[in-house]
């Protein structure tokens, strides 16, 4: 696989850049910290709630796949034209892209979760909150923003836009997921 | 196969009017009388991605709709979560004539217009089944 001197390499989400640093803070609801992961190098800290698998328990989809995929200049490259993939970013600060949430995420809470677009050149177009076993929030997606300018990715003009979804006491979806928050990123 | 082109909240509902017009055969007054409950089928060997699976897990969970029936504008909301995708296909059949209520048999494959099929019956995605 080429890649000019700029480039990251990942395999299967596995982050080997010697160049960033991502410390996260895990906190619970009463914002004690409960756990930190870190990867060492240039610091980007934060403090971050991790997102539940709701699903926990539901076998993990067959059709589930990752796709390999390196960073090149902010833009994610080898991924053989695809325009539209699932996301999950890990505890430990890794994207792991590909086909379902829960398989990507392998059944456990995640940071981040939700779908890419991606233009022809490798570009994040588009970035949503709509996986179906973790159901971000909007407050929840509104970290994502940091998470990917973390990664080194290239955000510049790239699309934010969270749904909300209603339910009841009982659980029963009240309205349909309604865009709540719709934003362009710019350098 | 003729394709659709289009489909929103407004088609869905004006599509599920002309459907159950036809199977009903009552003037529409009569029609808002009815209430409809839903069955979601898993179609195996189909392939479903991560949009289905928010909606099988949210709208169309067994917990929010098992042994519950809905009126014709909650049921058009249920369907509209992603609007302009929707169920490739929904049968359409009479399940208690006495009571009201209509079934709604569909697919969990939330597609694109152009995907979805029944555009023959005049009122895609619905087809009679009598």
């Amino acid at each position: 696989m080429a890649a000019g001197a700029d480039s990251k390499y990942i395999y299967r989400g596995k982050d080997v850049s010697p160049n960033l640093e991502v410390k996260v803070n895990v906190v619970d609801d009463a914002g004690n910290v409960v756990d930190t992961y870190s990867n060492a190098a240039k610091t980007v800290e934060g403090t971050r709630k991790t997102i539940t698998n709701k699903f926990p328990d539901e076998a993990l989809p067959p059709n589930g796949k990752v796709v390999d995929y390196y960073i090149e200049n902010g833009k994610i490259k080898g991924i053989n034209g695809l325009n539209e993939v699932d996301f999950v970013i890990t505890k430990d600060g890794q994207l792991i892209i590909g086909n379902k949430h829960h398989y990507l995420g392998q059944g456990q809470d995640v940071m981040a979760a939700g779908q890419l677009k991606i233009n022809g050149q490798g570009q994040i177009k588009r970035i949503d909150n709509l996986p179906g076993h973790y159901r971000p929030t909007v407050q929840e997606a509104m970290s994502y923003e940091d998470l990917f300018k973390n990664l080194d990715l290239d955000t510049d003009k790239t699309w934010l836009q969270y749904y909300r979804i209603e339910a009841d006491d009982l659980g029963f979806i009240t309205q349909d997921p309604v865009l709540e928050y719709s934003k362009m990123l710019k350098e | 196969m003729e394709k659709l082109k289009k489909m929103s909240k407004e088609i869905f509902k004006e599509n599920l009017i002309l459907s159950l017009k036809e199977l009903l055969k009552c003037p529409i007054e009569d029609i808002m009388d009815y209430k409809f409950m839903v069955i979601s089928i898993i179609e195996n060997g189909k392939n479903y991605n991560s949009k289905d699976d928010l909606m099988r897990l949210w709208g169309f969970s067994e917990k929010n709709i098992a042994g519950r029936t809905f009126d014709l504008e909650n049921i058009v909301k249920l369907f509209s979560g992603l609007n302009p995708l929707y169920p490739m296909w929904i049968e359409v059949s009479i399940y208690d004539s006495n009571n009201k209520i209509v079934q709604l048999r569909h697919s969990l494959r939330f597609r694109k217009p152009s995907e979805i099929q029944n555009v023959d019956t005049g009122h895609p995605p619905f087809r009679i089944i009598e």
